[in-house]
């Protein structure tokens, strides 16, 4: 089997697509601060010398074209440090849990061709499941609708938007529209020059389109003769010994993760298996690679096609293969994926010594949140909205300052209208106290203003210089020479491009001439896009970066003003540019009403007896600020 | 494709790299005692030769095509273009300096624009490519100036007189920079073009080499960095921290400024490494993180002490050390809690959440995800994470010698 990093294999097939439109993660744990500084930056093809700013930017960049969502189970998020325009998503079960861990990206290659990667993986997005670990990935390409693996896509990503409340927000109605947009039948030769042949055995399974892994191969590849099965876990397996009675079953172990000397298969599963399955003699391990814990989740199956191999996140446990409950008190399995392909490899393993089996197995079974609220933030209206799954009392705070909300079984919905100051907010069920992150819906009109900024004289000088090149924040702080993380030590240069004390109005005009002009060439599509909203030196930066400076009421206002008059005619065409907008207006607005305060307060102009209020009003009709 | 995954180390170093404690202030003060110029980045010739190369025809070019000063940028990242897509052309391995991804498709030959999509070797090249990461240790050195020329009027013209071939590029570059952004404008086509190969052989050949020695590798005014330089040469194995012990055994002479590395480096290192186990013992979920820390304390004290006495600071780099060294070294709980209000206090200067703070009910919650670190990483005797630009000093060094005795 091959051996290769999982961010090289994602970089590599994300780098086939000429353009990425939609890519949706799913993971058990969601480590956000390691997704944002590792995964997101291989998606976009970051390399790995690129000092950090750079990655970041590039990422907030890429993020303004492409819709990624992440999927992830509520009880295991670790929240991140830094905002980045993507939406993140808890997907809750009673009782169950959200398992999966996939990479889906849509998008076109060079010929314009539409195309979907999916991978299956057994690594979750953490440090551990894409860097530590030993973990799976089986991977194919999609291009016709009618592909069993097409429609097993479109049916999860339909149902994953509908159990996480998206709806058909953001990326789930991307995907969903792309899905549309697939050919019927499958010919061409995919982006890395695979002919089509080789993906027609391919099958992706998610368990809640069938009752269980089992009967989802018998329906694809018929009767099952024999299984090998590699887990890290096991556990209950007494519904696993029933739907393999009588087969040959070879069973592969992992050593850890806590303890190396040690498999986490014990004895009690194999006595539970041996009475009813032929169980091979030798139990199996993967051999000792530096403590790393082998995650992977790797089956061969024998059926009359021959063999077929799989790979997901499916551990042999009753939770991971069987969706459908046994009985009335079961809840029922893991929300799991896995990719089956025709064919066989080598796996290299070793004997398991006996003394290495315990006698209990490693079952990872973390308990499931006893009751979730799904909250979401709407960039479109400004409004919070909420839904509580469970049956329990809920004390719910969000981050807008607003008072507590109680949900119950008879009041399990609201929506009110704030600002959104924080993605966390916090829930409380009877003692204890469960943080949760707000799913941001239209997110594509948030009028955040994400990654770190330049100054405004900065981005003054990069839009003199005709806005060919774009220049990068240093650090979150720059004027201290604090630079963070891998950035490089700058503190002792000369700075020949720091910011100048004023505001150069010159430059100012100037520039906007030179945006003006370069919006006007239309050399590329996305050209607005970067100009008005995505790049570091932006119109929407620039905005930004003046209303957060010291300059006078006066000065913030034409700015203000002037960038509007730029974003507005790009609202239509350019979904970015609306959110921005609506801010910058209720900012204008303030503005000019300071302005005339600031005015009247003027001892010459009280002295005159003159009208401040007309005054703005002239001047703001002499600029055309009031169109 | 099935695969089973490699171990990704660089992922780890991504989120072990990002200085809770402030401290990177303090070791890149200290480094600049044995590599005066050069970043952690910087250590390919190729980039500084390319850099200077451009540089030097840049007055020339403007007063021959009557371009403004304001071109300068512009006109380095046609040139860099230039000297990528010959790299590439004439068939050589990877592309040395940043931009490799975008040279890796089918096409061939010479050519350059601006538009960023279309023709940049790299996003945000000036911050991210070879302008962004060479031009620092060249102003640095005091061989560009901070109008981003050469320095040295003599330098310019022995640098154009090695390479004659810039000349072919003028009219190409003229006309990239009259035209608009998405216009293309094709140099050569085949590997045997003479801009090809000449454009090619001043990277090979590294005309500037003597240049680039003197100023960066063996400043005549910095003799200990020639010596490392050497000592590294000699020991192309040895990571930095080996290199440092041996050079304070070697080079006995050079004892004073070693020593205050080696002083700087064990206490700013363990007491990272005894953060990063506080917050991986908070992630397990140990009832007592402060308690649970393994930093032998009596030997953080001594190191605390020769911390002290480890060399003169001045700014940042100054207020981090003193603040550092009231790190209370009387019990494992202090040193804990102290480590928790510092890094809260560097979260909050730098306006970031912190990575480690106390919940309502007064429990430690860690936001990423960190692992333990060895137990040689934990001790002041062993500890060492930093690089002191050595790495970068050996690598240019393999690049354009050191003039050695």
């Amino acid at each position: 089997m091959e051996r290769r990093t999982i961010r090289e294999r994602i970089a590599e097939a994300a780098g086939r697509f000429e353009r990425l439109e939609v890519a949706i993660f799913t993971s058990f744990n969601l480590n956000a601060d390691f997704f944002e500084q590792n995964v997101l930056p291989a998606l976009f093809g970051a390399e790995e010398s690129e000092p950090r700013s750079a990655r970041e930017q590039r990422v907030h960049k890429a993020l303004a074209r492409t819709k990624v969502g992440v999927f992830y189970d509520p009880s295991q998020l670790r929240p991140s440090l830094a905002a980045y325009r993507y939406a993140a998503y808890p997907v809750f079960m009673e009782r169950r849990l959200f398992h999966p861990k996939n990479v889906i990206l849509y998008g076109k290659d060079a010929e314009g061709r539409a195309w979907i990667y999916f991978a299956a993986l057994s690594a979750n997005l953490t440090l551990s499941g894409w860097g530590r670990n030993c973990e799976g990935l089986a991977d194919t390409w999609i291009h016709a609708q009618t592909e069993q693996a097409a429609i097993a896509v479109h049916e999860f990503v339909q149902w994953l938007g509908q159990r996480s409340r998206a709806g058909k927000d953001g990326v789930i109605g991307a995907a969903l529209n792309f899905f549309g947009g697939l050919q019927g039948r499958r010919h061409w030769t995919d982006p890395e020059g695979a002919d089509p042949a080789t993906r027609r055995s391919v099958r992706i399974y998610f368990s809640p389109q069938h009752a269980s892994l089992w009967s989802f191969l018998r329906a694809q590849y018929g009767r099952i003769d024999g299984v090998w099965a590699a887990s890290p876990y096991w556990g209950d397996c007494s519904r696993i010994a029933d739907e393999l009675e009588g087969l040959p079953l070879t069973l592969v172990a992992s050593r850890g993760p806590n303890d190396f000397r040690r498999s986490g298969l014990g004895e009690d599963v194999l006595a539970q298996l041996r009475e009813r399955v032929t169980l091979a003699d030798e139990i199996w391990t993967w051999p000792i690679e530096q403590d790393r814990f082998f995650h992977v989740k790797l089956y061969e199956v024998q059926t009359p096609r021959g063999d077929v191999t799989g790979l997901g996140s499916c551990n042999f446990t009753a939770r991971g293969q069987f969706w459908e409950p046994s009985d009335a008190g079961d809840p029922g399995g893991n929300v799991e994926s896995m990719l089956f392909a025709l064919g066989s490899s080598d796996w290299p393993c070793e004997e398991l010594p006996h003394r290495e089996i315990p006698s209990t197995s490693c079952d990872e079974a973390p308990l499931p949140l006893p009751a979730y609220v799904h909250v979401q933030y709407n960039w479109k209206d400004g409004t919070y909205s909420w839904q509580l799954e469970g049956r329990c009392e809920v004390e719910l705070r969000l981050p807008d300052g607003g008072p507590p909300v109680r949900l119950s079984a008879t009041l399990r919905s609201g929506k009110r209208a704030g600002e959104l100051r924080s993605r966390l907010f916090r829930f409380r069920v009877g003692d204890h106290t469960f943080y949760g992150t707000i799913a941001e819906l239209s997110l594509e009109q948030s009028a955040y203003a994400y990654g770190s900024r330049l100054s405004h004289a900065d981005i003054l000088e990069s839009w003199h210089a005709g806005v060919v090149a774009e220049p990068l924040p240093r650090g979150r702080k720059a004027n201290s020479g604090d630079v963070e993380g891998d950035d490089e030590d700058v503190s002792e240069l000369p700075d020949v491009e720091s910011s100048v004390p004023s505001f150069d109005w010159f430059m100012f005009f100037r520039g906007l001439a030179a945006v003006r002009g370069a919006l006007q060439a239309d050399s590329r599509p996305d050209q607005p896009l970067d100009l008005l909203v995505a790049r570091s030196d932006s119109v929407v930066a620039l905005a930004t970066s003046v209303l957060e400076s010291r300059l006078p009421t006066a000065a913030r206002w034409i700015v203000t003003s002037e960038c509007l008059r730029l974003l507005g005619p790009w609202q239509r065409d350019v979904p970015a540019v609306r959110g921005h907008v609506r801010k910058l207006r209720t900012v204008a607005d303030q503005l000019h009403k300071a302005l005339a305060a600031e005015l009247s307060a003027l001892e010459e102009v009280r002295r005159r007896g003159a009208d401040a209020i007309a005054i703005v009003e002239w001047y703001a009709g002499r600029l055309g600020t009031n169109q | 494709m099935f695969l089973l995954s490699l171990e990704d180390k660089s992922l780890s170093l991504a989120l072990n790299g990002r200085d809770p404690l402030g401290t990177q202030a303090i070791w890149q003060f200290r480094a600049r005692d044995v590599v005066p110029a050069l970043t952690a980045a910087s250590g390919r010739a190729e980039g500084f030769q390319l850099l200077v190369t451009a540089l030097a025809w840049f007055p020339l070019f403007a007063q021959r095509h009557q371009r403004p000063a304001t071109d300068l940028k512009r006109y380095f990242l046609l040139v860099e273009q230039a000297f990528a897509r010959a790299w590439k052309t004439a068939g050589e391995e990877d592309w040395p300096l940043p931009g490799k991804r975008r040279l890796s498709g089918n096409e061939r030959g010479i050519w350059v624009g601006l538009d960023p999509k279309r023709h940049f070797l790299i996003d945000s090249p000036l911050a991210n490519g070879t302008w962004g990461i060479y031009r620092g240790p060249l102003l640095n050195a005091r061989v560009v100036d901070t109008t981003n020329l050469l320095a040295d009027s003599g330098v310019e013209e022995t640098i154009r007189r090695a390479t004659p071939v810039m000349k072919n590029l003028f009219d190409g570059l003229a006309k990239a920079l009259r035209e608009p952004p998405g216009v293309q404008i094709e140099l050569a086509q085949r590997s045997s073009h003479s801009l090809v190969q000449g454009l090619v052989e001043v990277l090979k050949r590294l005309p500037s080499k003597a240049l680039l020695r003197s100023k960066l590798v063996a400043p005549a005014h910095h003799p200990i960095t020639r010596d490392l330089a050497e000592q590294a040469l000699r020991h192309p194995d040895d990571p930095v921290e080996a290199l440092v012990l041996r050079a304070l055994h070697e080079l006995s002479h050079w004892r004073v400024p070693l020593n205050g590395v080696v002083r700087c480096e064990r206490y700013l290192a363990a007491l990272d490494a005894s953060f990063e186990q506080l917050c991986a013992l908070v992630i397990a979920g140990e009832k007592d993180p402060y308690g649970a820390l393994t930093m032998d304390l009596v030997a953080l004290r001594r190191a605390q002490a020769d911390f002290a006495v480890c060399g003169s600071f001045r700014g940042l780099a100054d207020q981090r050390r003193l603040q550092l060294l009231q790190a209370p070294t009387a019990s494992a709980a202090a040193l804990g809690a102290f480590l928790l209000q510092h890094h809260a206090a560097i979260s909050e200067e730098r306006g970031s959440a912190p990575w480690i703070s106390e919940s309502d009910n007064r429990r430690l919650a860690c936001r990423v995800e960190v692992h333990e670190p060895q137990e040689r990483q934990l001790q002041p005797g062993t500890a060492w994470r930093n690089g002191y630009y050595l790495d970068a000093l050996r690598s240019l060094a393999r690049g354009v010698g050191t003039g050695g005795r």
